[in-house]
């Protein structure tokens, strides 16, 4: 074995008493606590990306087609033209608008969708989150709105809403008329999204249109669904082609483009900030050596003495701090490995969660690459940063003033 | 070429050169000393024989003068050098036994040869028997008296059959029986071995047992 091994195992191992001791424990407590800290909330970070994700994907479609005149003319022309394009697997129109809604004396805003009951299966999950009713077989005069809109409505499946068009008629007295439309209430949807729950209808396609007089064969915009959800700018590469000069595509990422900016910028900083407490930590690493150098002065006179080199001494300390930061570094994985396993199958409530996305346990999503491997290398590199500080200083005693030191 | 081993000329050592307290420990010795003779240097406490035997073993510098070792300037040597030379060819034996104290004694006089790269376990085993610490082999220093922490400190001086091996007042913390015996020991280990020996001691009568003795007293050495 090589003898700085040696040593330093020695060094480190040897049952060093009170203050020493006590301080090489904070030390690799230190590095322990960053690197669990760093773990954890990078996984539930990741957690929150991909349940927000998943969450926007399953009731928005993965590319939207739009207009820039408002209508999409001849729908199924643009539907038949965009399902032949290979990699796609589902294409769905779909009109939406901001409408009135009334229900005996309350009146609120909501967001109504016309979707095409036979299809609308192949570009969102929205069926699954039906509570009660059938989104695949909703006919005329039928709607499925969301559970918090069902909610602040007192609404239940049986009875029935108006809702009011912004576009408005001029009566013959001059007065302005809104166009309305009555619908059954046949489900109840909760797709998790409380923006979503609290305002979302559904309804067919031809309720949409006579809403607002639009023509036949026409809608607002159509869902497109891929094979691989973040190919997506290839995909719209090979869609634009095939439209009429006056639609457009845009992919999910751009149309949530605010939202998973201020997800990563968030992720970033807090990754930072717990960073910090890893490079707070190291520091503790360099005081700990320093100790450990003051105390095996005259060690290291009686090593460069026997012939160990400068080289020799310096790695025996920078060991000590690879011994540091290894402990604390394999204990803080281990220990956020754990609780990452902990939150995911034990599930913990969020205080007060279910009020804002409706996510009412921690979410979390363990990421080995680059994640993990990030935190240990980080943290073991800036022990051994660390801890050269001082080793380097070692290297430099005086054999003469160690050994002469009585 | 001389068959001198060691050769010092015009050596100088001052402390706090130029202040106030200067304090001129070494002033102009001059000293030969040949391969395989034995060398005893008697001085009063605080005369200056550690100073001259750390300059002497390398692990000092003179303020001025040189130290030549096989007629190579031993302060001319880079770190590398010099470290290759105190594991192979020095051995040290200093009044206190300085073993470290995580290791037990049979890996503290393993200690050189590993750090000279090689592991030579046979030779720790005859060296510690040969000074009677066989059966402690495996005690730790805090489990073994003053002189037999020495015994194990010259057996790890001895370890990397050293061309010279420096002895500085071995026996200082011991009591006559022990320092007689150790002393004895180191004498004739080397006689045995055919290394030269550099002895610094103030006891007179141990210094009468080797070949060549000098005195130093006020920064000067004389033979005697
Ligand atoms: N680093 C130092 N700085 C100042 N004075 C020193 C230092 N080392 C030794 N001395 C002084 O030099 C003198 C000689 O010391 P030393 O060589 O240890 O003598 P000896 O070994 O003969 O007792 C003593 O007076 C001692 O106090
Ligand atoms: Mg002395």
């Amino acid at each position: 074995m090589k003898f700085q091994y040696f040593l330093a195992e020695r060094f480190f191992k040897s049952k060093k008493k009170g203050f020493l001791s006590f301080i090489s424990t904070i030390s690799v407590i230190g590095i322990t606590v960053g690197v669990f800290a760093l773990i954890v909330v990078l996984s539930v970070m990741n957690g929150f990306s991909t349940d927000l994700r998943e969450k926007i994907l399953g009731t928005r479609a993965h590319i939207t087609i739009g207009s820039m005149f408002g209508d999409i003319r001849d729908r199924n022309a643009v539907v038949s033209d965009v399902s032949a394009i290979p990699g796609i697997t589902g294409v769905s129109p779909v009109s939406s608008s901001e409408i009135m809604i009334k229900s005996g004396e309350s009146v609120t805003g909501g967001i109504i969708f016309g979707i095409d009951p036979s299809t609308i299966d192949q570009v969102t999950d929205l069926s699954k989150h039906v509570l009660a009713g059938d989104l695949t077989h909703l006919k005329r005069g039928d709607v499925i709105i969301g559970s918090e809109l069902a909610f602040n409505l007192s609404m239940t499946i049986g009875g029935s809403l108006t809702v009011i068009s912004p576009n408005v008629k001029v009566a013959p007295n001059g007065s302005l008329i809104p166009k309305t439309v009555k619908l059954n209430v046949v489900g109840i949807i909760k797709t998790g999204m409380y923006d979503f729950d609290k305002s979302f209808l559904y309804t067919t396609l031809e309720d949409f249109s006579g809403l607002f007089d639009m023509a036949e064969n026409s809608c607002t915009s159509i869902y497109v669904k891929v094979k691989d959800i973040y190919d997506t700018k290839n995909y719209i590469e090979q869609i634009v082609p095939v439209l009429p000069s006056t639609l457009y595509a845009r992919d999910w990422i751009d149309m949530n483009h605010n939202l998973f900016t201020a997800l990563k910028t968030e992720k970033f900083v807090l990754g930072l900030i717990l960073f910090m407490i890893i490079l707070v930590a190291g520091i503790n690493v360099i005081n700990t050596i320093i100790m450990l150098v003051q105390e095996k002065r005259r060690e290291i006179g009686i090593l460069r003495s026997l012939g160990v080199r400068e080289e020799g001494i310096i790695r025996v300390f920078l060991l000590q701090g690879v011994y540091i930061g290894g402990l604390g570094t394999s204990l803080g994985a281990v220990l956020g490995v754990i609780a990452c396993a902990l939150i995911k199958y034990l599930g913990i409530r969020i205080p007060g969660g279910g009020s804002v996305y409706y996510i009412d346990v921690l979410p979390v999503e363990f990421r080995f690459f680059p994640d993990f491997i990030l935190t240990i290398v980080f943290a073991m590199v800036i022990s051994v940063i660390f801890s050269y500080i001082p080793a380097k200083w070692a290297g430099k005693i005086d054999p003469i003033k160690a050994i002469r030191h009585e | 070429m001389n068959n001198n081993i060691l050769q010092v000329k015009d050596l100088h050592k001052t402390y706090n050169s130029g202040a106030d307290d200067e304090l001129k420990v070494l002033q102009g010795i001059d000293l030969e000393i040949k391969s395989n003779e034995t060398i005893g240097i008697v001085g009063v406490s605080g005369s200056g024989k550690s100073t001259l035997l750390h300059i002497l073993a390398s692990l000092d510098h003179p303020t001025s003068g040189n130290v030549m070792y096989k007629g190579i300037d031993l302060y001319g040597y880079k770190d590398k050098e010099l470290s290759n030379i105190r594991n192979r060819e020095f051995g040290f034996v200093f009044q206190f036994h300085y073993l470290l104290k995580e290791l037990t004694a049979f890996e503290n006089v393993l200690l050189p040869s590993m750090i000279g790269g090689s592991e030579d376990r046979e030779r720790v085993k005859y060296l510690l028997d040969e000074v009677g610490m066989l059966p402690r082999k495996d005690h730790y220093p805090n489990e073994l008296s003053g002189g037999e922490l020495q015994r194990i400190a010259i057996a790890r001086a001895l370890v990397n059959s050293p061309t010279i091996l420096f002895a500085d007042e071995p026996t200082g913390e011991l009591d006559n029986e022990n320092g007689e015996k150790i002393f004895s020991l180191m004498v004739d280990i080397v006689d045995k071995f055919g290394a030269t020996l550099v002895l610094v001691t103030h006891n007179s009568g141990f210094a009468s047992r080797t070949e060549k003795k000098y005195a130093l007293n006020f920064g000067k050495l004389e033979q005697i």
